[in-house]
């Protein structure tokens, strides 16, 4: 890789007469040494100096070099740290390099990077992602979507975009059901998780069976945690409230079992539902389908 | 790169569970509304099932362990036989169980119980208190007379919360 930064940049001077900028800046060029000999530290420091003086900072060739050197420091000391502030400059960096590179000389350099660091940027969120921690995993998750949009903007992030969603959909879920109350931020957030999947793509069987189950399990919490000593008043305004959520539950599970007929936890579901709306032949009718579907599995 | 933290299919919570908890706070709430005879008053108050319904036991014996029926203890009988239920202030007939038990209402004459069930026509037939589903809610029916001929007084609050007028 450090060959490739010489390489590079010997060509580029060649062709853009940057070789001027090379021999007038002093902190460029030790930078420029220290990157070659892996010392981070010094190639770091140097390369700070150097984006002091006014000519440099616009200068395509020098961005780039500032990013390469951020993106080297990123890997030698901050390879763990989920928010370093090395990959961030460097990110920065590369941005600008293209920003300022009108003869397209090192785009796809820079894009090269930028690629790197963004798949570097989604491996985090993937692997950091839960109860514990999820702000860090949407930050970083961030910086990958709007990276890859940048650089190859044909290439959808949406597959990636729906499979992150879903799994931070379930950790709001298990931060709600760690505490369940009958409203809870977490529960919210879960909803508001899978209502952003579902908009984007409407039959996934997993969103729409979650989203259904959050509204059903809302809806028996409801109940549950209700004192025995409720008046019988109160308790037909919390039948109200139960039988809107079975509702809003019902068409989410219907679709899950529309798409995937299979599907044995959505037949169960729907067995739910109907029992917790009191329609008890309905519920009857899912509840043989379903024993149907696992003798049948058990024939096979 | 996976997600460790993978999407899971979520569990659903017990339906039949809830529908026994309305059941349960209905019963329970019958022991506030509704005077037994003086004979009733010593001992433990007991609420009688028919039938071996495991979510509405669980509930009921759940409700039993922190609540009482004024200063009675609340005890929860599983009936397996009406003729050897004993003493019951409420007896419930849930619909699964109407053949089996055969007619609950006579056998039941002039003893102090209540009796609820769940099906409709079941006044007619001589309970005092029957669920009925409106609307997707659980609901109650009553019989103001069938109470008074097991010697029972229903409190005008309770009269006015169950459905229509059933006498």
């Amino acid at each position: 890789m450090i060959k490739r930064l010489t390489y590079l940049l010997v060509g580029f001077f060649l062709l853009t007469g940057g070789a001027k900028l090379y021999a007038q800046n002093a902190d460029f060029i030790a930078a420029h040494n220290f990157a070659n000999q892996n010392k981070v530290d010094s190639a770091k420091a140097r390369i700070d100096k150097a984006m002091s003086d006014p000519k440099v900072q616009k200068d395509a060739q020098a961005w780039y070099v500032r990013g390469f050197i951020y993106k080297m420091y990123y890997k030698a000391k901050e390879s763990e740290n989920r928010s370093s502030p090395a990959r961030i400059e460097a990110v920065r960096a590369f941005r600008k390099s293209i920003q300022l590179d009108t003869s397209k000389q090192l785009l796809n350099d820079d894009k090269e990077n930028l690629k790197y660091l963004a798949v570097r940027y989604h491996n985090d969120a993937a692997k950091a992602l839960d109860t514990s921690n999820y702000e860090t995993p949407i930050y970083n998750f961030q910086q990958y979507k709007d990276i890859m949009n940048e650089i190859e903007p044909s290439m959808s992030t949406k597959g990636k975009e729906i499979e992150f969603t879903m799994a931070l959909a379930t950790v709001y879920t298990n931060l709600y059901l760690a505490s369940p109350r009958v409203r809870n931020k977490y529960l919210d957030m879960a909803k508001g998780a899978y209502n952003r999947v579902l908009t984007v793509d409407p039959d996934n069987v997993s969103a729409n069976y979650n989203m259904g189950i959050l509204y059903y399990n809302q809806a028996v919490y409801l109940i549950k945690v209700t004192d025995f000593d409720i008046d019988l008043t109160t308790m037909d305004g919390l039948q109200e409230n139960q039988i809107k959520l079975f509702k809003q539950s019902l068409p989410l599970i219907e679709k899950a079992y529309q798409l995937d007929p299979q599907k044995e936890e959505a037949v169960q579901a729907l067995s739910g539902i109907y029992f917790g709306l009191n329609d008890y032949q309905k519920s009857q009718l899912f509840m043989e389908k379903l024993e149907q579907m696992k003798k049948q599995k058990k024939d096979k | 790169m996976a997600y460790l933290f993978l999407t899971a299919f979520q569990q659903r919570e017990d339906a039949a569970a809830m529908n026994a908890k309305y059941k349960t706070i209905y019963l329970y709430s019958f022991t506030k509304y509704i005077e037994w005879p003086p004979d009733y008053k010593d001992g433990n108050f007991v609420i009688g099932v028919c039938g071996t319904q495991t979510s509405l036991l669980a509930e009921l014996n759940r409700m039993a362990s922190t609540k009482t029926a004024g200063s009675q203890k609340i005890e929860i009988r599983s009936i397996t036989n009406i003729e050897a239920a004993g003493k019951c202030h409420i007896l419930f007939l849930p619909t699964e169980n109407m053949i089996q038990f055969g007619d609950v209402a006579s056998k039941l004459k002039g003893h102090g119980t209540l009796l609820v069930t769940e099906k409709e026509g079941m006044l007619k037939k001589g309970s005092a208190v029957n669920f009925i589903v409106v609307d997707s809610k659980i609901k109650f029916q009553l019989s103001k007379l069938n109470a008074e001929k097991q010697k029972l007084k229903i409190s005008h609050e309770l009269e006015a919360l169950a459905v229509g007028n059933n006498d």
